[in-house]
């Protein structure tokens, strides 16, 4: 798997380099589809379409980057660099607050290392606790107890930095929202590419959105993608 | 009485004008001095009215131009006691193009009523259009010309246009019945001073002037010009006629020439563009004046950054200083002084900078590049600022930070970094493979914890219900009464004995010293009878307490056995 990771994102970078963006982005497509989960492969993948024109796509996969990695300065400044030429996209609403405290903990380590370090803690008491009960039952609780209680604090904080995100954004070139899931239902709105909301429930065909000027429309599925989960769409 | 009878005389002469007048109808007619004309040749239209008040409203005059009016005259008539009234309003007008036209009617608003005048239709035919040639020309008594100083500019490079008229009689008011409308581009009507001169045009003399300049500077490449422009002049002629001193009698009259305005390319400027090129165009410098390059603390710095030159001052801007450290840089002044010309468009755009030292040592005024499209040339020119070393002496200051070798002050320069590009690819990490993937084993994890914890509490609770621990507890119970001096602690003391006595199948009214040597064996047994004796004597004899120490030790050492 290594091997073949790191030959198709070589390549892809090659081609890249030489301007071929959409065999790039194809490569490095196939990477993401085959389950490597990687903020630096969604960054490049939205690097490619940003070459290509296709900003809404590129603004997806940036976003996709931010949300496993929230403080890379290299996704924030082209993500910058894009929301400069989306002008007409309407942006996110705020992020719910327990997704903005985990994205706050993912900014200082990944769920991963958190579950880690909250293993480890754990371990640390479970050990503690058998000896004690096995072994030498004088010794004290207090310290298998603070061990158990570092260990609970760190599972939660590890649960809540999970990535998680209802954000939808327009791929296609714009998309009306209708009043009903019914494309010849009344038209209430139109939005352009890149423009951000979020989902608030979903049908087989339609979004349901909300967006951050507080109004909510129904949008084909077709038109715009999830940021998490990854694929979903 | 006679001044009384004056006075209603006048009343009644007034009340019978004014029915009179009431009483009339409204007429409004249109009429026109000629109904067949042709091109470029003046007429009059004027509408006429015999109401007093009201708003009278012209037509648009669509297909024709105005060039001079609306003129207004209004006549009052009493004739054997009629009194009629008429205003009219006249305008003068010069067809646009041939063909047959109508005049749409005017309307007159009075007191809520709109009154329309009658349509006039005007037939305009070519001929009379003239052009200009060296021949004599049959009657116009002037031309005009429209030369433009370049034929092909790029986009951002001034073009002029000059306004030449050829007069063959004499002209006065020259005047442009329509400023030229161009599309994209800077226009800018030049002061100058008129010039005229004598010329032999056909073999007949006439004058030549140049009664108008006009600056464009084009913003996007195409085509400027072709359109046709229309200028009136009130022209002398002779009527035919002499006066009383045989001099030829003159009346004036006005006329209509029309000029074409030459073509002229806009090229756009050559691609690819470079980089740091930000739209100026002509021949341009950029300065940096430095008042001083070395100050005492206490002293400043005047910087003055400036474009100067000729070219699209509308669109330029001057390029911002990269500061220097180890000053503070306050807000500039803006100064500009442009001047538009028949040379273009010259003078200066400059940014003052005051910069004043905060530490001593010597700091590095960073390069600058600006670049912009020289129309002399034809090719793109960068202007580099090399860097220059500004040295900041005296004692008020501390010195700036020393390099980390000690040796030399820091010479701390600044580099401004203007982001325009996304940024590049960054590396795949072949093992992220575990990003956002479950968390399941940590909850695991914490269960195990938990049951290690309910099983920390069944322990407890076992072992407190245990024999043993009971054991434990009471003599942990008798050392504490012991210590803190329980008035009770030898009740206490003789109560476990004989419960743990008890526990060994010896009641409390078989304690002797027969039974307990066979139970414990004949020292135990002897130890454990004298000590019971003892804390029996003590209870119910105080006073005989020997040692409450040498009792706790002998109880601690019995009850072990016990």
């Amino acid at each position: 798997m290594g091997a073949t990771v790191n030959t198709l994102s070589d390549s892809a970078s090659t081609l890249y380099a030489d301007g071929q963006f959409e065999s790039a982005r194809t490569l490095f497509e196939s990477l993401a589809e085959q389950g490597h989960s990687d903020p630096a492969l969604y960054y490049n993948i939205g690097n490619c379409y940003t070459r290509l024109g296709e900003f809404g796509e590129a603004r997806l996969w940036f976003e996709r980057s931010l949300l496993f990695e929230p403080g890379n300065e290299e996704t924030i400044h082209n993500l910058q660099w894009l929301n400069t030429r989306l002008t007409d996209a309407l942006p996110a609403p705020n992020d719910p607050l327990l997704h903005w405290i985990g994205s706050q903990f993912r900014e200082v380590l990944a769920p991963e290392h958190w579950g880690l370090l909250a293993g480890l803690f754990l371990i640390a008491a479970l050990l503690l606790l058998v000896l004690r009960k096995f072994k030498t039952p004088a010794w004290s609780w207090r310290a298998p107890l603070a061990l158990s209680s570092i260990g609970l604090v760190l599972v939660l904080t590890a649960q809540t930095s999970m990535p998680q995100s209802d954000k939808v954004i327009v791929v296609s070139n714009n998309s009306y929202g209708y009043s009903a899931p019914d494309a010849n239902g009344t038209r209430i709105l139109l939005l352009s590419e890149g423009s951000a909301g979020r989902l608030v429930r979903a049908t087989e065909d339609w979004f349901y959105i909300g967006l951050s000027d507080g109004r909510q429309a129904w949008f084909s599925s077709d038109q715009w993608d999830r940021v998490f989960p990854i694929n979903a769409h | 009485m006679e001044k009384k009878i004056g006075k209603y005389h006048w009343l009644w002469a007034f009340i019978f004008l004014a029915t009179s007048l009431v009483a009339q109808e409204v007429q409004l007619t249109a009429r026109s001095s000629r109904t067949s004309v042709g091109l470029d040749e003046p007429f009059r239209v004027t509408f006429s009215c015999n109401a007093r008040g009201g708003d009278l409203i012209p037509p648009s005059f669509e297909h024709f131009i105005v060039v001079s009016g609306p003129y207004s005259s209004q006549q009052t008539q009493i004739i054997n006691g009629s009194m009629s009234f008429s205003r009219e309003l006249t305008y003068q007008l010069v067809a646009q193009e041939e063909g047959t036209f109508t005049i749409d009617p005017a309307t007159l608003k009075i007191k809520g009523k709109e009154f329309q005048s009658n349509r006039l239709t005007i037939e305009v035919k070519a001929g009379v259009r003239k052009e200009r040639s060296q021949s004599v020309p049959k009657s116009a008594g002037f031309e005009v010309e429209i030369l433009s100083s370049k034929k092909a500019v790029y986009v951002g490079e001034p073009i002029v246009l000059l306004f030449s008229a050829t007069l063959f009689e004499q002209v006065r008011d020259l005047n442009m019945l329509q400023a030229p409308n161009f599309e994209n581009v800077l226009q800018q009507q030049l002061e100058f001073e008129q010039q005229s001169r004598r010329e032999r045009i056909g073999g007949k003399i006439a004058t030549v002037l140049d009664f108008d300049k006009r600056l464009i500077i084009p913003n996007k490449p195409g085509t400027l010009g072709g359109q046709e422009l229309k200028i009136t002049g009130t022209v002398q002629k002779p009527t035919g006629q002499r006066d009383f001193f045989n001099m030829p009698l003159m009346r004036w009259e006005q006329e209509v020439a029309t000029a074409k305005i030459p073509a002229v390319k806009i090229k756009p400027l050559p691609t690819p563009q470079p980089s740091g090129f930000s739209g100026a165009v002509g021949e341009l410098k950029l300065v940096r004046e430095v008042s001083r390059t070395s100050v005492n603390g206490d002293e400043s710095i005047t910087l003055k950054l400036r474009i100067e030159g000729a070219g699209n001052f509308n669109t330029i801007s001057v390029p911002e200083l990269i500061p220097p450290q180890g000053f503070d840089l306050y807000d500039p002044k803006f100064n500009e002084k442009i001047r538009y010309s028949e040379r273009g468009v010259r003078g200066f755009k400059e940014f003052e900078y005051l910069l004043v030292p905060q530490f001593k040592g010597q700091f590095i005024l960073p390069q600058m590049e600006w670049t912009f499209f020289n129309t002399k040339k034809e090719a793109y020119e960068t202007i580099t600022l090399e860097e220059t070393t500004l040295t900041v002496t005296g004692d008020a200051l501390v010195e700036a930070e020393p390099n980390n070798d000690g040796a030399s002050p820091k010479i701390q320069r600044e580099v401004n970094t203007i982001d325009n590009d996304i940024r590049y690819l960054q590396e795949v990490d072949e093992s992220n493979t575990e990003h956002g993937k479950s968390l399941l084993w940590i909850w695991v994890l914490l269960g195990g914890v938990a049951l290690g914890w309910l099983l920390q509490l069944v322990s407890i609770k076992s072992r407190s219900a245990s024999p043993e621990a009971m054991h434990a507890a009471m003599k942990k119970a008798i050392n504490t009464a012991w210590k803190t001096n329980d008035p009770e602690a030898v009740g206490k003391m003789l109560n476990a004995l004989e419960e743990a006595l008890v526990r060994k199948g010896i009641a409390k009214e078989n304690i002797s010293l027969t039974v307990l040597n066979e139970a414990f064996g004949t020292a135990s047994g002897g130890r454990i009878n004298a000590l019971v004796e003892q804390l029996q004597l003590a209870l119910y004899a105080p006073n005989t307490m020997v040692s409450n120490d040498e009792w706790l030790n002998e109880f601690n050492a019995l009850w072990e056995q016990l």
